[in-house]
């Protein structure tokens, strides 16, 4: 329409018009043209302009944010949150400084503040390890244990910029340890598994899981974790040390008393090897735990024994407890009413009658003996403890074997 | 806008500086007339215009840049970098440059007085769309002073006042016709501010709803070329980020509804106090002798800067870091609650002592304190049923600018367009609706509106426009009171008929449900010219027939054709050519005058 209508016009204008017409659209594109000039000057002008400043900017928020830095490494966070708000004035979309704001908040025990940050930043970058591990922490303190977790798992899924392997096996570790604390160590044991088959090239991280999967009530693969830290040639002496002592311990516990025995005997060797892999202190502490283990393996009759040696360690063990408990009745009546004896104890007293006068011809060939006479040993140091106190010695190493059900060789 | 704006320098320009009624009727480009280029160019306008739209988006996106990063460097050189309660330079710096910004207002500026909207609208509605380089260039310079040193303001204001100095300035270099030079103005305004607040639709939706009132197909391409260019430009400097950095934003319950309700209510008695204290202390202090206008803005700086110096230094300028530091949820709930209030105060100081700048950085400001206020505070008492406090601050913006502003569909799309994020839809119609009626309610008239009365403008309101009830051919409507004849009947029989019932007009159905009005007065040339007794009327009547009208359409569509018809016939939409009545002249202006009467 618009294109007919000019055409019409055309086709009346008289040779003035015409000559007006060409004139007119010669002055619009000159207007035109230097229109364009003026922007392109004012363009020019306007990047050099906002440049300076943007330069400017970049000076002065460097400089807060180095400050902030400097009061972090200091202990300071509260002032580092002043120092990275600050910085962040100049530069608001800088996801650094954001970072630092908001580990500055946590830090300063701000941890609403903190998270609303890192949500923020969380929200450019959903899949971010380190945000989510951050947010995690955050959801730890506060107390928010599902978003915690939710977090930590986003985080071992997460991208991470360079030492993905490492950051994921250490936040694996801290997911289990808050699984522990939140009393769920099945979800422990499982995060540590993992962790213990991406690690077993290190040693150090072999260490702390083994620790953990203690912690977790699963002593079999803490053992298996400390054994092999023992046995990893790029362990550090301290370290193959401090397994051999927990793996002595996790073995007593589980009544191996040879094997802790064992592995505190290595502990020694080792210990000479590297000097000052150990302590003093922590030598002779061994030695003595030593030394107690191999009076306890002295007195268990391991059913492997032959059968004279069997009956002599039964024999000898209910001879030590029968004189506790002796003195034990003793005491306890003359403190009391002699008539009115503890009456566990004096149903132990008939129970060990029963037996007449225990002697090895008596034991031999009598399985079913050797167990009565070995259970009577241990419910009497047990129940001597719990009326008439700790015991020591001898009887303190019997009490310590019968609260260890399963002896093994 | 107490004086003419000063002399313009082309023969258009003075033309356009008159009021409209007064104005010559052309604009001249070679000594040609309006009429001479439209007939030799028809086209001409039309292409410029849009053209033209483009080069203001962009001269005025640069120009806003430069505004702002003028802003930025001021406050850095005469606040410091962060500026900290208890530094000198923040007594010192808004009272030195306030009275710096009085003499430069009273003896070189005086039209850069204002946030720049009124102005903008004065130009449109009075100037014919004028606005001298001296304005733009003195609110370009005031206003980056006043907000760079620390006076309660902000810069969008000025930046849409600049992008129409920018669109005015071009429109008369190029001799475009006044009407054109008048539209320019809206162009280049949503253009400044499109680039201020880096929200191309907040900004084109402001000036429809503030500017010009209606939506105008004329100006709208235009308005919408200029504004995408100036976000362009806006956008290469400052990135495509919004303007400010919404932490995630969900709604746990809905239930919470129930606590925006109450931002809402919160919003729209503040936006009532705030413009109840400019109302009052504006003309109070221009009441004051002539001399004591120059030292105004010292004083209101020092007061300001009182703010500052005694603990509150986020009140001082724009105030967007702690906008966004209240997003994050970083201030207890009283100390938001504190900023809002002493927020309403600096900037009645600032804004009323003529101190140029802005008024949508404070209104964003003040709606954001008090959304995270309202936040912080259910979020301590309500944990489970409160979302993020961001969410509370960025409706609670949309809530002071529906209450205050009054632009309630540019409040909403100003919310998802700064926070790009659209799940908050519920709680920002919901708060803002209920702000926006309260505020109308307790204050009819709106802010802008009564600055301009206190200037001795009578500007339209827009908001009054938006309310006005359209009287609607069904309300003048009466039935047919005569006969209706068909285009077969013969003349002759038509007349008896008409001259028996003694009628005055004859209501004549022709072909494809047309409808002729015959005057009886007619009726005997027609029947002289039949060639036949029986021949149908339709054929003796003239080629035009009556329009086809609806009861729905506006009453004033009927105005245009009653120097042709003495009675318009009005026809039904659905069941063409069915009559549903008639109306006269006489109907029309008896429906104008009782809805007049009932008005009041």
């Amino acid at each position: 329409m618009a294109v007919a209508r000019t055409a019409e016009s055309k086709f009346h204008l008289t040779p003035t018009e015409r000559i007006q017409r060409r004139r007119l659209i010669v002055q619009d594109t000159l207007a035109l043209l230097s229109l364009t000039l003026v922007t392109i000057c004012i363009g020019v002008l306007t990047y050099f302009f906002f440049h300076s400043f943007a330069e400017h900017r970049s000076v002065l928020e460097k400089r807060w944010y180095k400050r902030g830095q400097i009061a972090m490494t200091a202990g300071h966070p509260a002032e580092a949150v002043e120092d990275f708000r600050s910085a962040l004035s100049f530069s608001s979309t800088n996801a650094n400084y954001q970072m630092a704001l908001a580990e500055a908040l946590a830090a300063s025990g701000r941890p609403e503040e903190a998270a609303a940050y890192f949500s923020t930043l969380h929200d450019a970058e959903p899949g971010d390890g380190y945000l989510n591990l951050q947010l995690a922490r955050l959801a730890v303190r506060r107390g928010n244990s599902p978003q915690a977790i939710e977090y930590y798992q986003t985080a071992l899924n997460g991208m991470w910029s360079g030492q993905g392997t490492e950051r994921r096996l250490q936040i694996r570790l801290e997911l289990a340890q808050y699984l522990i604390s939140l009393a769920r160590p099945v979800e422990a044991q499982g995060q540590l598994l993992a962790a213990e088959g991406n690690s077993l090239d290190n040693p150090a991280a072999l260490f702390k899981i083994a620790n953990l999967l203690r912690q977790a009530d699963d002593p079999t693969d803490a053992l298996t974790a400390y054994q092999r830290v023992v046995h990893h040639r790029n362990a550090a002496p301290a370290q193959v040390l401090a397994s051999l002592d927990a793996e002595s311990q996790m073995n007593a516990s589980m009544g191996q008393y040879k094997r802790a025995a064992q592995a505190l005997i290595r502990y020694i060797a080792k210990s000479r090897q590297y000097p000052r892999a150990a302590t003093a202190k922590q030598k002779q502490d061994v030695e003595q735990q030593l030394d107690i283990y191999l009076r306890m393996l002295q007195l268990i009759p391991f059913d492997s024994l032959p059968p004279r040696q069997h009956n002599a360690r039964v024999l000898q063990a209910a001879a030590i407890a029968h004189k506790r408990y002796e003195s034990c009745l003793q005491a306890s009546q003359s403190h009391n009413d002699p008539n009115a004896a503890n009456p566990d104890l004096l149903a132990l007293g008939t129970q060990w009658t029963e037996f007449g006068s225990p002697n090895a011809h008596a034991l031999e060939g009598n399985a079913s003996l050797q167990d009565r006479i070995a259970t009577w040993t241990n419910q009497a140091e047990i129940l001597t403890a719990k009326v008439c106190g700790a015991p020591t010695g001898e009887d303190a190493l019997l009490l310590q074997l019968a609260q260890t059900p399963d002896k093994t060789e | 806008m107490r004086e003419l704006p000063a002399s313009p320098t082309s023969t258009s320009a003075s033309t356009a500086r008159l009021p409209l009624a007064a104005a010559p009727p052309a604009t001249a480009a070679f000594q040609l007339s309006d009429a001479e280029i439209q007939h030799i160019a028809p086209t001409r306008g039309d292409r410029l215009f849009l053209v033209l739209s483009i080069f203001i988006g962009l001269l005025s996106g640069l120009l806003v840049v430069c505004f702002r990063m003028s802003i930025e460097w001021l406050r850095v050189w005469l606040l410091g970098s962060v500026p900290h309660p208890g530094q000198y330079r923040l007594l010192l710096a808004p009272m030195l440059v306030g009275l710096l910004l009085g003499l430069m207002v009273k003896y070189l500026f005086p039209q850069a007085r204002g946030s720049g909207i009124n102005q903008t609208k004065a130009a449109l509605y009075i100037y014919n769309g004028y606005i001298s380089v001296r304005t733009m260039i003195g609110k370009f310079i005031t206003s980056a002073l006043a907000i760079g040193s620390g006076h309660s303001l902000g810069p969008e204001d000025p930046s849409l006042q600049i992008g129409a100095g920018i669109a005015s300035l071009i429109g008369r270099r190029l001799h475009l016709s006044r009407e054109r030079l008048r539209l320019f103005a809206p162009v280049g305004a949503a253009a400044g501010l499109a680039a201020a607040f880096n929200a191309p639709i907040s900004a084109i939706l402001f000036v429809i709803e503030e500017v010009i009132g209606a939506w105008s197909a004329a100006v709208l391409g235009s308005i919408v070329l200029a504004a995408v260019s100036s976000v362009v430009i806006a956008r290469y400097f400052w990135t495509s980020q919004p303007m400010f950095h919404i932490p995630p934003i969900t709604m746990r319950d809905n239930r919470e509804l129930l606590a925006y309700a109450v931002l809402g209510i919160v919003g729209g008695f503040a936006a009532v106090l705030f413009s109840r204290l400019l109302a009052t202390l504006r003309p109070w202090l221009r009441s004051l002798p002539n001399w004591t206008q120059v030292f105004q803005p010292a004083v209101a700086g020092l007061l300001v800067g009182g703010i500052g110096f005694f603990g509150f230094p986020q009140v001082m300028g724009a105030g967007y870091d702690t906008i966004d530091h209240a997003m994050h949820g970083e201030y207890l709930w009283h100390v938001l609650l504190a900023l809002a209030v002493l927020k309403i105060l600096a900037t009645t100081l600032s804004f009323s002592s003529g101190t140029p700048g802005g008024m949508f950085a404070p209104t964003l400001f003040i709606g954001a304190m008090l959304g995270a206020s309202v936040g912080s505070f259910e979020k301590h008492f309500f944990p489970h049923l409160t979302g993020s406090v961001g969410a509370y601050a960025l409706v609670g913006m949309g809530v002071l600018f529906a209450g205050f502003l009054r632009v309630p569909l540019t409040s909403v799309f100003m919310v998802f367009e700064l926070s790009g994020n659209y799940s908050i839809v519920l709680p920002v119609i919901l708060a803002n609706t209920l702000a926006y009626l309260i505020a109308r309610s307790l204050q009819p008239v709106p802010i802008f509106e009564t600055l301009t009365l206190q200037d001795g403008l009578n500007l339209p309101s827009m908001e009054e426009a938006r309310e006005e009830t359209t009287l609607r051919v069904e309300d003048a409507l009466h039935p047919l009171d005569g006969q209706v004849f068909a285009g077969s009947d013969p003349a002759a029989s038509i007349a008896t008929k008409l001259q028996e019932e003694k009628e005055e007009i004859a209501l004549i159905r022709c072909a494809r449900n047309r409808w002729y009005v015959l005057p009886a007065a007619d009726l005997p040339k027609l029947v002289q010219a039949s060639t036949r007794v029986d021949q149908p009327i339709e054929e003796l009547l003239p080629d035009d027939r009556a329009p086809f009208l609806y009861p729905d359409l506006p009453l004033n569509e009927t105005l245009a054709h009653f120097h042709r018809w003495p009675i318009l016939p009005i026809v039904n939409r659905a069941v063409s050519g069915l009559l549903e009545g008639v109306v006269s002249q006489a109907d029309v202006l008896k429906c104008y005058q009782d809805h007049a009467h009932v008005q009041g």
